[in-house]
């Protein structure tokens, strides 16, 4: 499996978290799989300015030129994405919110009834599946916690996809892992099997593998 | 009262928001209140600090942005986890989206009052809109019947403080398309009609061919 992980921990000084997620990658990267963190804070990357270039001009392609694009492969060729993020202030930080929205290119500027709502048309063929990784804040309430994961299955939805797991730091990785695995095996459309490595597991934009 | 009037769109003063809010601010002037008021842009990142500052001085803070893919825009986010706390204030929302119906913004309603409630704020409430992108570009008459709305909406915020509760439920509509309305849609989108606004910007740009380009599927394109 392709499993890319965006880091969106805005704090180097929140080193826990860092490790939780080399604690995640490091069991599915010993199973042989395809598994790779985007660290979010060390890439240059803007926020959308709501141009739509990447709609009416260059269609498919983000117009501001930073790190997205490396960021746009990974995604649209994994089979699973996990969106990661301290919560603060009751919601995903700014960092993975701002490269969330900058997913857009992946969608049609065209739209179609999907369930009844209208939704951006497909324009890519496939579409990784989501899950979310947060970091509860000191008064995190449930409703905070529902109201985020309903907006990222929301999120999913419009990305022609759905959130298989909605998980917190506070669950122990080896239970993190097990859990993602048993979404993956409740899924039809994703399979457990190894790739080969086709990327290169290190590179300046992701974290080390030790 | 003091009025701190936030644009919260990355499109800054080019922004669907803003002709929302001058809508709104002019009612507040004809309404004849002594409301005091100032506008900031988010996204001007260096007057950050001057927001935060006049939002302190303020009674009233009125925060509007558009959608962004379910939830704030990242600009305003950010801004978010700057504003210290404002007990004591007053903050209601202003929320676009250019999906036509109110459910893409629910859950964002929803935290925008867990959010106020987490600053120590009151809730005013969130005025949320469909069907808004593009605005400018549509003849008066199209437009006119959605401005009157935020004219009155204003005019009543200028005489009471707050939004009118009416005029907010209306705007919200509809929550979810009518099993009409999807007919019609359907019928819509097999004519190719809806496509007709992108089609013709995507000529203009010389880019219709390449309109269903897969930059980035990797069975057609190596690793940038």
């Amino acid at each position: 499996m392709q499993i890319i992980i965006v880091n969106g921990n805005p704090d180097g000084r929140n080193e826990a978290f860092d490790e939780y997620l080399m604690e995640y990658q490091n069991k599915f990267y010993a199973a042989g799989h395809n598994v790779r963190i985007i660290m979010l804070r060390e890439m240059k990357l803007g926020f959308c300015r709501g141009c739509f270039n990447c709609w009416h001009t260059t269609p498919g392609i983000c117009s501001i030129d930073d790190d997205i694009k490396q960021i746009h492969h990974a995604v649209i060729n994994a089979d699973l994405v996990v969106w990661a993020s301290p919560l603060v202030k009751g919601f995903l930080t700014a960092l993975l919110k701002k490269t969330q929205e900058r997913m857009i290119p992946l969608l049609h500027p065209y739209v179609e009834l999907v369930n009844g709502e209208i939704h951006h048309r497909r324009r890519y063929g496939h579409y990784p599946r989501h899950g979310v990784i947060v970091e509860k804040e000191s008064d995190s309430d449930r409703e905070e916690m529902r109201i985020t994961r309903k907006i990222q299955e929301r999120y999913a939805l419009n990305f022609w996809s759905e959130l298989n797991f909605f998980l917190t730091t506070e669950t122990p990785v080896s239970e993190a892992i097990r859990e993602t695995i048993r979404s993956i095996r409740a899924d039809g459309a994703l399979r457990m099997e190894c790739e080969p490595m086709s990327e290169p597991a290190l590179t300046l934009y992701t974290s080390s593998l030790n | 009262m003091k009025l701190a009037i936030l644009n919260g769109s990355p499109r800054g003063k080019n922004s669907n928001t803003r002709l929302l809010t001058d809508q709104f601010l002019a009612g507040i002037e004809k309404s004849c209140s002594t409301i005091e008021h100032a506008t900031f842009y988010l996204v001007n990142r260096h007057q950050t600090q001057d927001t935060i500052d006049y939002c302190l001085r303020s009674d009233v803070i009125l925060i509007a942005f558009p959608l962004y893919t379910d939830a704030m825009p990242g600009i305003i986010k950010l801004f978010f986890e700057k504003l210290p706390s404002l007990s004591g204030k007053k903050i209601g929302y202003m929320v676009q989206s250019g999906f036509p119906e109110g459910i893409h913004c629910f859950y964002l309603e929803e935290y925008l009052g867990v959010f106020t409630r987490k600053l120590g704020a009151t809730y005013l409430g969130t005025v949320t809109r469909g069907n808004v992108e593009g605005l400018k570009d549509r003849s008066s008459w199209m437009t006119k019947g959605l401005y009157a709305k935020y004219f009155k909406l204003g005019y009543y915020f200028g005489r009471k403080g707050e939004f009118d509760q009416k005029i907010l439920r209306n705007l919200k509509k509809p929550f979810v398309l009518s099993t009409v309305t999807r007919a019609v849609f359907s019928l819509v989108l097999k004519t190719g009609i809806s496509d007709y606004g992108w089609n013709r910007l995507l000529k203009s740009n010389n880019a219709y061919a390449i309109r269903h380009a897969r930059p980035y599927e990797r069975k057609i394109n190596p690793a940038p």
